[in-house]
């Protein structure tokens, strides 16, 4: 864990500790007793529902400088037409019927004027707007009112008449806002900013937020055939390998969101094959292989990625196990699993070969080292 | 029985079978544990937490929409109470104690190995100066890094848990590391495996 150098600074291997770390388990029969309180609880009416949902909504605001910081905020409703906005903001300040008739007439050149000029657009509306508040301005003093009188009671109506125009501001506030949110939705969904966003103390470190921006765990996901490796174990979750899930959530996205939840895949939203990516990942991996700039070997996070995204198969291999199972991945230079020591519980048993084919499938990016080995725990 | 999936039990819960349910409480408990106990800190909290969870998430098996994976849905819902437990406190634990259970699991496996007195001292120093780093992190690097690195569930799963996207969750992991790794240097400490 520890040990002294001749500087007398001492190191720690942070991913393996953090890897290894368990816990002390409760007293031996905690987990019966806990199952068993439960299902009284459960039988005894105890199981209050959860009404308002609270528990079910994402759990933490975003953290402060966090590129994609919309994680805890509410869902977005979905995207409102610049119709629907134009007609919400003359609508919030319920101005006079005639104004409300101006501002949409506004809006509606204003959008006529988007197809070709925002300018000519901006001044018609300017100009229906005069032309209306004159009007009011008309209508609101009678020919039978004194000059004087007419003139004390003109400012009154001219604060009103400012409506149409402050309703067409909004209008046009509300197009550039809309803009702005569309734009902003298109670069999030882009991996660029989490690279450009992480500092360079660690040098690796970029490109392991990079690569876990690319759909690669997700192909790794996908890559689970059922009767590769999960299929090969009594597993639980065989049957919700990644094609299923992903089919699964493709058929639930045209659900109505659920409030606090944000789908994170959803700008993949329509992935390529498998295949397809296979191609583009190697694509990818071929250019940094060739440029002669191959890191000494794979950076912490991008092993951490990997393993993080063939996981969830590995320890489907162990369901239902008492104890956890260590796996020892080595990895050639070319990014691929070269081979996988399965220790612990699940050595000898049918699961050490479906850990290995679920494992298998880890990719990093090419490295200068001949081969680099990381230890994995699988925990059921 | 046993060897249906979690969403063939969570189907079977849904249609009334206690028994499908009990399944899933015995399958899933010991992660949502070690979860609860990694966040709260406090091995009493943690149990506490965990028998909440599946109650809690008994009684909103009519929600649970499908798109998700059972079990990430019942750890965000582990999530939650945890948290919620957390800011209920009636005063801040920051400070990390030397009886912190954490410290124990991660020196249960080498006491059985290490017989020398003073290399389990510097383990358990060690031990420590990690687990204070972590603490020091907020409520949401934390989480995310006791998600990802800790338990060892991938971006994906992460980002469903947390209700995020996956490049929210990398950036998490990278930040909380980066400040994990400033942590560790001022106590005197080195990131082995940052060193090529």
């Amino acid at each position: 864990m520890s040990e002294d150098k001749s500087q007398g600074q001492k190191s720690m291997a942070v991913d393996d500790m953090l890897r290894d770390w368990s816990v002390v388990e409760p007293k031996a029969d905690f987990w019966d007793e806990n199952a068993a309180r439960v299902a009284e609880r459960l039988e005894s009416a105890q199981a209050d529902a959860d009404q308002h949902g609270a528990l079910l909504s994402a759990p933490l605001p975003p953290e402060e400088g966090e590129p994609f910081g919309k994680s805890a905020a509410p869902e977005e409703p979905a995207p409102r037409s610049l119709a629907e906005l134009a007609r919400m903001a003359v609508e919030a300040s319920a101005p006079a019927p005639e104004s409300s008739e101006i501002a949409k007439e506004s809006l509606s050149l204003a959008a006529l004027g988007r197809a070709s000029a925002p300018v000519i657009a901006e001044a018609h509306a300017r100009e229906v707007a005069e032309r209306a508040e004159l009007e009011r301005m008309r209508a609101s003093a009678p020919p039978a009112v004194p000059s004087e009188l007419a003139a004390r009671a003109a400012p009154p109506p001219r604060r009103s008449a400012a409506g149409p125009l402050a309703m067409a501001g909004i209008g046009l506030l509300g197009l550039a806002a809309a803009a702005v949110i569309v734009v902003r939705a298109q670069r999030a969904s882009a991996p660029e900013p989490v690279a450009a966003a992480a500092p360079t103390a660690l040098p690796a470190a970029p490109a392991a937020a990079t690569q876990a921006q690319k759909p690669d765990d997700v192909v790794a996901l996908e890559d689970l055939a059922p009767g590769k490796g999960a299929g090969a174990s009594p597993s639980p979750r065989a049957p919700t390998s990644g094609g299923e899930k992903l089919a699964a959530k493709a058929e639930a996205k045209p659900e109505e969101p659920k409030p606090g939840t944000e789908k994170p895949s959803e700008p993949s939203a329509a992935p390529p094959k498998p295949e397809e990516k296979k191609d583009e990942e190697a694509a990818k991996m071929k250019p940094a292989a060739t440029a002669g700039d191959v890191p000494d070997k794979p950076s912490t996070g991008a092993v951490q990625a990997a393993i993080g995204s063939v996981m969830g198969s590995a320890r489907a291999c162990v369901a239902g196990q008492d104890e956890d199972s260590r796996a020892t991945i080595t990895f050639g230079s070319d990014g691929m699993v070269k081979s996988v020591a399965v220790s612990g519980k699940a050595a000898g048993t049918p699961a050490e070969a479906c850990i290995k084919a679920a494992l298998g499938k880890a990719r990093v990016q090419p490295f200068a080292r001949p081969t680099f080995s990381v230890g994995a725990t699988i925990r059921p | 029985m046993s060897q249906k999936s979690d969403r063939e039990l969570v189907d079977a819960a849904r249609e009334g079978d206690a028994e499908a349910f009990g399944i899933l409480v015995r399958r899933h408990q010991k992660r949502i544990y070690r979860l609860a106990v990694h966040l709260l800190r406090d091995a009493a909290e943690a149990e506490d937490v965990t028998q909440e969870t599946f109650v809690r998430a008994y009684g909103a098996l009519s929600r649970f929409d499908g798109r998700s994976e059972p079990f990430t849905w019942m750890y965000r819902i582990a999530v939650n109470l945890s948290l919620n437990a957390i800011r209920s406190r009636k005063t801040g634990r920051k400070a990390t104690t030397p009886d912190d259970p954490r410290i124990e699991g991660m020196l249960a496996d080498r006491k059985s190995v290490e017989a020398d007195p003073a290399r389990l001292a510097a383990d358990r120093e060690a031990a420590l100066v990690l687990a204070t780093g972590i603490d020091k992190l907020s409520d949401t690097l934390r989480t995310t890094l006791i998600l990802v690195s800790i338990d060892g569930l991938s971006h994906l799963e992460a980002a469903e848990i947390l209700g995020c996207p996956e490049g929210t969750v990398a950036w998490r992991v990278h930040e909380a590391r980066r400040k994990l790794r400033a942590h560790l240097t001022s106590e005197g400490y080195s990131d082995e495996s940052d060193e090529s």
